[in-house]
């Protein structure tokens, strides 16, 4: 019952939607070319020029038909209809999928949640025919597999990052993950494998006569375009930017690459996540700040049973001039444990502590070596 | 307490002028004084009273590998670090080998096969409206994820179940907030969680994922032990339900 | 008595100042946030280039090779070869145009008016052999370009040898 009152909805907006395309019409060119621009001035003027009632109808049951096999293709996807999607197939050889991965399930990695929404925001009263996805039901989005995406993520980023630097400090450790796979990251990942976002209205694509396949390819999530329009935006307390929608898709697609191939090869999705994610560059010793340096790396050295960290002044230049040079080098025992510069002697001897610790908590095993658990970073 | 040291390396430094340096430590037992060095017998000490110092690692491991069925899976566990999954970073100010990263990557681990485990659970783990079931995926139940039962299985009430249960909770390392006040005050619960999680975390670095995935599935999740996540998630859900 | 009023009082403060370092200083090891940088090829490589529109017209003459181009089994094995570039054709009068789109969200056209077959299929692979970023002036001095620290490390006169120490 609310589906079909949406649908008549729809349908009263469509028709001041076709006299407004009237205005928009001839002074943007769109993108089809002029194929497209004669068919809408075509229409326009017979819809404007003839207005007769009958002629009205018949235009909207054809828009109603289209409107509804898209909504009943995006439901449930057929595998031969996904297959005739260039963007679909091309992002699949993109991203050297294997054969496993069907293109259906691609493009339900593409259909976000926030595409479907309760009639009273996803219709509001002007400009419903706006709005570039259609609701659907929940059959057929990657709901499941974005969340299945984030655990596989999280675990192998972190297992990763754990095993190449076993003594990071657990907030260093959260804050690398979060650098590896937070949501402006994925989403950066998401526009480099060229998937687009679904941004022309349906009606728009209708009036183009674009074939439904072509949207199977492209990002659907809450994208009205009435902000894009008129100006105005929907604000609602959930998240639907652009952004969270891109990661949601590569969140699925990685979780959806790991059902698909857990039987024939249960490590492809892990090593699709090095290949995409983890090849990315972060430097780690980038990420510490310390607050005590000198304090912690002596309750470090208390902890190891190392001999008491004493630093000694390894070289200078102009200690009297404008700008002197310090190297300090802190040392337990005869070991030297680190070496910093400054122009005071505090600032050489915090930046040697600095780098000790650096070199304490960035240590790198072999990779033959055996598993290093760490024993928990110091607490001064 | 007092406790006389010959530093041996002044000794040594300080051998061609003739003389040894004594040092002195003082350690204070009994109510805490400001500025005096704790006796470490007097805070070494878990909730239970066990002190750190006098653990003996082999029966204090044989205690844990026998609870949750290790040889089962082929697994085996250094000493020491069945005694650091054991020790929360509460404990000795963090002066002792503690959990906190096993504890990050165990959880993850656990989140990730939990979630495996209910992708493979043909039937909804918990009703879900008819609106809202997703299409399997190769066989795989995309709707559980996410459900309460689904999240509930590595909650932290079911995990520090689980570890009461198996009447583990006396052997972790934890230093409470307020030992007058109960458990919940305490934040019982995270401890004993971060405990399960970090032996995860330590079968995972030390045992590979393989024996790790195996160990989840059968001695935690496995429906035919007497003692299991998924029972105690299925318990707490209905404990739930009747509160509301 | 004033004074002294003062006095307690900037003392007091001071008080809570310490505290609050106090406070702030159990916090040992802070993180500062990151990104990671993409590095295309380290690891997986995605084919920059994602779409490629021809547009030619029916009627001019400047459009001869890319028509013959089009009518040629020239596009038809390139678009087997690159089954990761979307071609599109399309009519629009006007001199011919090749329109690629990269996966960094640039757009580069080529006009291929007047260019024989040959010609067009090179402008074409041009293209698609494009990263899609700006074209650079590689000056003389600035062959290295590379997110990653010297390998060397950088000179120090402190750590050298004696006879160059300042």
């Amino acid at each position: 019952m609310s589906q079909l009152s949406s649908l008549t909805r729809h349908v009263a907006a469509s028709r001041c939607m076709v006299t407004r395309l009237a205005v928009n019409g001839r002074s943007r060119s769109l993108p089809l070319g002029r194929r497209f621009n004669s068919t809408v001035s075509d229409r326009i003027s017979s819809s404007s020029s003839s207005s007769s009632l009958k002629s009205n109808a018949v235009e909207l049951s054809k828009y109603k038909n289209y409107y509804k096999e898209l909504k009943q293709i995006i439901e449930n996807v057929p595998e031969d209809i996904a297959s005739k999607s260039p963007e679909l197939v091309t992002l699949h050889k993109r991203l050297q999928l294997p054969k496993e991965f069907q293109l259906s399930v691609l493009s339900r990695c593409l259909t976000c949640r926030s595409s479907h929404l309760p009639n009273e925001i996803s219709n509001p009263k002007l400009g419903s025919a706006f709005s570039s996805t259609v609701p659907t039901n929940n059959l057929f989005d990657n709901h499941g597999l974005n969340i299945f995406g984030k655990n596989l993520l999280t675990y192998h980023v972190t297992r990763k990052l754990m095993t190449k630097y076993p003594r990071l400090p657990t907030v260093i450790l959260n804050a690398a993950v979060d650098a590896y796979i937070c949501e402006d990251v994925l989403a950066g990942v998401g526009k480099s494998w060229g998937v687009e976002t679904e941004k022309t209205p349906v009606l728009e694509r209708y009036l183009k006569e674009e074939p439904i396949q072509i949207t199977l390819g492209k990002l659907r999530f809450y994208n009205n375009s009435l902000n894009q329009e008129d100006g105005i935006e929907s604000i609602s307390s959930l998240n639907f930017s652009e952004k969270s929608a891109y990661s949601l898709a590569i969140r699925s697609i990685i979780g959806a690459l790991w059902a698909c191939t857990q039987e024939t090869n249960p490590q492809y999705a892990f090593q699709f996540i090095d290949d995409h994610i983890l090849s990315r560059k972060l430097d780690i010793s980038k990420m510490f700040q310390f607050e005590q340096p000198t304090r912690e790396l002596a309750a470090l050295c208390r902890r190891e049973g190392l001999q008491k960290p004493v630093s000694r002044l390894l070289a200078e230049s102009g200690r009297h001039s404008k700008a002197p040079v310090f190297i300090v080098g802190v040392f337990s025992g005869d070991e030297k444990l680190g070496e910093g510069f400054g122009s005071s002697l505090k600032e050489g001897k915090a930046r040697a502590a600095t780098d000790a610790l650096m070199k304490w908590y960035c240590y790198e095993p072999l990779e033959d070596q055996h598993p290093v658990v760490d024993h928990g970073a110091v607490i001064v | 307490m007092v406790v006389i040291n010959l530093s041996q390396n002044l000794l040594r430094s300080c051998c061609h002028h003739q003389q040894g340096v004594r040092l002195i430590t003082y350690l204070h037992s009994g109510p805490r004084v400001r500025g005096l060095k704790r006796d470490p017998v007097s805070y070494l000490k878990s909730p239970n009273g066990i002190s750190y110092t006098d653990v003996k690692l082999s029966e204090y491991k044989s205690k844990v590998q026998n609870a949750l069925q290790f040889e089962r899976c082929g697994i085996d566990l250094p000493e020491g670090l069945v005694l650091q999954c054991f020790t929360h970073k509460s404990f000795a100010h963090g002066s002792k080998p503690y959990n906190e990263k096993l504890n990050v990557l165990g959880s993850q681990f656990l989140k990730y096969q939990a979630a495996i485990h209910s992708l493979r659970h043909k039937d909804q783990l918990s009703p879900v409206p008819s609106d809202n079931v997703q299409q399997p995926l190769n066989g795989l139940n995309f709707t559980n994820l996410g459900t309460a039962v689904a999240k509930l299985i590595i909650s932290k009430i079911s995990t520090a179940q689980y570890i009461k249960e198996k009447q583990l909770d006396s052997l972790i390392f934890w230093k409470m907030r307020d030992a007058t006040k109960d458990g919940r005050y305490n934040g019982e619960n995270t401890v004993f969680t971060s405990a399960l999680n970090a032996l995860v975390g330590a079968i995972l670095i030390s045992n590979g994922p393989e024996k790790a995935a195996n160990f989840v599935q059968q001695v935690l999740l496995n429906g035919e032990n007497d003692v299991n996540l998924v029972k105690i998630a299925n318990q707490q859900s209905q404990v739930l339900s009747a509160k509301s | 008595m004033l004074k002294k009023n003062n006095h307690t009082k900037e003392k007091s403060t001071t008080k809570t100042l310490r505290a609050a370092s106090r406070l702030k200083d159990t916090m040992v090891v802070r993180a500062i946030k990151q990104t990671s940088i993409a590095r295309n090829g380290v690891g997986a490589y995605v084919f920059p280039c994602k779409k490629i529109t021809l547009q030619y017209c029916n009627w001019g003459g400047s459009s001869q090779g890319m028509r013959d181009f089009l009518v040629s089994k020239r596009l038809g094995k390139l678009s087997q070869d690159l089954p990761q570039i979307q071609f599109e054709i399309s009519r629009k009068s006007g001199h011919p145009l090749l329109r690629a789109q990269y996966t960094n969200g640039r757009e580069k056209v080529v006009c291929v008016r007047n260019l024989n077959v040959d010609n067009v299929e090179n402008k074409l692979k041009l293209l698609k052999d494009s990263s899609g970023d700006i074209l650079h002036r590689r000056s003389k001095n600035h062959n290295v370009e590379s997110l990653n620290n010297s390998v060397r490390g950088v000179w120090s006169p402190f750590h050298s040898p004696q006879n160059y120490k300042v």
